[in-house]
């Protein structure tokens, strides 16, 4: 599981979050460190494809909030993710 | 090496940059830096780079695609265009007089006059509807540098070619022979018919397509613009607007222009074998300088400046001294020789009012042709003037004789003889192939290049005013 737009995804889930408090979360509940430019290479094409939107802020750091549609599509996701998980754990079980 | 992740970050696309500059650079000031994330933003700005380039070229590309579709499409609707032709023989032998004649028969033929007949023709009914928009002068002037063309050829003897281009297959060859008779007649030569044309020629769809395309290109990158750009695009086309419409404003405190011309012909004596020929350059040259000395002397424009009824350059005239409004009105004056036209000259005046310019080229044209106005043995016979006596015994003889006669005796009584006299030598007559017209649309100032230079100023200016600030990644 290291996507960088899943992972960021899965960051913004709880709450609104700049950008570099995306990668220390994600370092801490993935143990995935996001180089800068994957992060915001991440980023951008979340915001093009209407996943994710900047928040307003008067702060030089521009927080990210995720949208419903982005909440939808982290939501398939992690059911996808969660099949394979069971069906794998399943197999091993049984192997 | 927060050297080398600022320089790494500057490596972006621009439209990116402008976008998530500040906030990446704020991000790269939080991070303890690496090797690693050197390389992490230079892999992610090549990434960038080469999706902006080809999303940039996807959307320029499908523009100008679409451009050049539309180009065909218009193409295809236009009606079609057929070239008349027809073929007018000058002789066996290469002889430059005959190229001479075609020439002058050609300029009489296409002359304003001429032309305005044919396009005026019941049974023809030229450009209908461009002369509902446009002035005639203008159709005409149109007829003859897009769609009338004459070829001289000289392969086998001297002829020439004259094609006519226009959407009736019909009207087109009825102009060529209409246009050739007149111009056979002219030269003294033969004419063969005009061809019909079978198909059209035109429109070009080729071109269609290229200037489609190129429109479509320019299109392209000014959507790009928008979509990466669109409030530093929008700001520049606010800037080059404004530059376009400050200076339209300007262009119209500026008065309009309108230029009258004339053209004249001067014909020597002919020779003895009575072949009428025209002057040489140099002759013809030798013959204006001194005319033009005389005609366009400052008294003579003066004269013309002062008249009442015209009062021209009534305001500077209050201002300057009457010397520089002539050198100001010699600068709006241009008598010229048209190269394709032997043995003539055009006279033009460019003025504020219309008729006052139209009126000082008749004027001007007047002078020309009275100062080579010879009065013959016969005009001599029947002027009376008040004359002595004696002087009658000279009537009776020969002009040469006459005109020793009464110069011997009464030179200062009766001058125009002597005058008269010296004349014969030179230029015998001038024709006036064109008079003075009277112009319907303004030739100065071009509103609509004024324009456009405002646009482009306004577009230079705004884009130097809005240059992009680099992107600046602090380095504490």
């Amino acid at each position: 599981v290291s996507d960088p737009t899943l992972l960021i995804l899965a960051s913004l889930a709880d709450g609104e979050k700049h950008g570099y408090a995306m990668m220390e979360d994600i370092e801490r509940f993935a143990e995935v460190r996001l180089g800068p430019g994957t992060l915001y290479g991440a980023i951008t094409r979340l915001e093009e494809r209407g996943l994710i939107r900047p928040v307003a802020s008067e702060d030089r750091r521009q927080p990210y909030c995720i949208t419903a549609s982005g909440r939808k599509v982290l939501e398939e996701q992690t059911a996808s993710l969660d099949r394979v998980l069971k069906t794998v754990l399943k197999r091993l079980k049984h192997a | 090496m927060r050297r080398w992740l600022a320089l790494a970050a500057k490596l972006y696309p621009q439209a990116w940059r402008e976008r998530y500059g500040a906030e990446f650079a704020c991000l790269l000031d939080g991070v303890e830096p690496r090797w690693s994330d050197v390389l992490d933003v230079l892999r992610g700005a090549v990434t960038m780079q080469i999706k902006a380039m080809s999303s940039y070229l996807k959307l320029v590309a499908a523009v100008a695609a679409a451009g050049a579709i539309v180009a065909i499409v218009v193409s295809f609707v236009l009606p079609g265009l057929y070239l008349s032709s027809a073929v007018i023989q000058g002789g066996p032998t290469n002889d430059p007089q005959i190229a001479d004649r075609l020439h002058q028969a050609w300029f009489e033929v296409t002359s304003r006059g001429s032309l305005s007949e044919v396009i005026q023709r019941p049974d023809l009914d030229l450009y209908k509807g461009q002369r509902r928009r446009q002035p005639l002068e203008d159709v005409i002037e149109g007829m003859k540098s897009k769609d009338l063309k004459v070829q001289i050829l000289h392969d086998h003897g001297v002829s020439a070619r004259v094609s006519f281009l226009y959407p009736d297959r019909y009207k087109a060859k009825a102009v060529v022979d209409a246009l050739t008779r007149k111009l056979a007649d002219h030269a003294h030569l033969e004419v063969a018919a005009a061809s019909l044309p079978e198909a059209p020629i035109g429109p070009n769809r080729l071109a269609f397509m290229v200037w489609g395309l190129s429109i479509g290109l320019a299109t392209g990158v000014v959507a790009s613009s928008f979509r990466w750009r669109a409030k530093w695009t929008m700001k520049v086309i606010g800037f080059g607007l404004a530059g376009c419409v400050i200076a339209a404003a300007l262009s119209w405190l500026i008065p309009n222009r309108y230029t009258s011309r004339s053209i004249l012909r001067v014909l020597p004596t002919p020779k003895a074998d009575g072949v009428q020929r025209y002057m040489h350059d140099a002759e013809l040259a030798a013959w204006m300088q001194k005319k033009e000395h005389e005609i366009l002397g400052n008294e003579s424009l003066s004269q013309i400046i002062q008249k009442p009824e015209l009062n021209l350059y009534e305001k500077e005239r209050e201002k300057q001294p009457l010397e520089t409004v002539i050198e100001t009105m010699r600068r709006n004056l241009k008598v010229e020789r048209p190269p394709q036209l032997h043995s003539a000259f055009v006279i033009s005046f460019t003025y504020t009012d219309r008729f006052k310019a139209q009126w000082v080229v008749s004027a001007l044209v007047t002078r020309f042709v009275d100062s080579e106005v010879v009065m013959t043995e016969a005009d001599l016979m029947e002027y009376h003037p008040p004359r002595p006596p004696d002087v009658d015994g000279c009537i009776s003889k020969t002009w040469d004789a006459y005109v020793a006669c009464i110069t011997g005796h009464l030179g200062t009584v009766f001058p125009a003889a002597e005058k008269s006299r010296q004349r014969r030598s030179g230029p015998e007559s001038i024709n006036l192939l064109e008079p003075a017209s009277l112009p319907e649309t303004p030739t100065a100032p071009n509103r609509f290049t004024v324009a456009a230079l405002g646009l482009l100023a306004g577009l230079l200016l705004g884009m130097l005013a809005l240059r992009r600030r680099p992107l600046t990644v602090s380095t504490q």
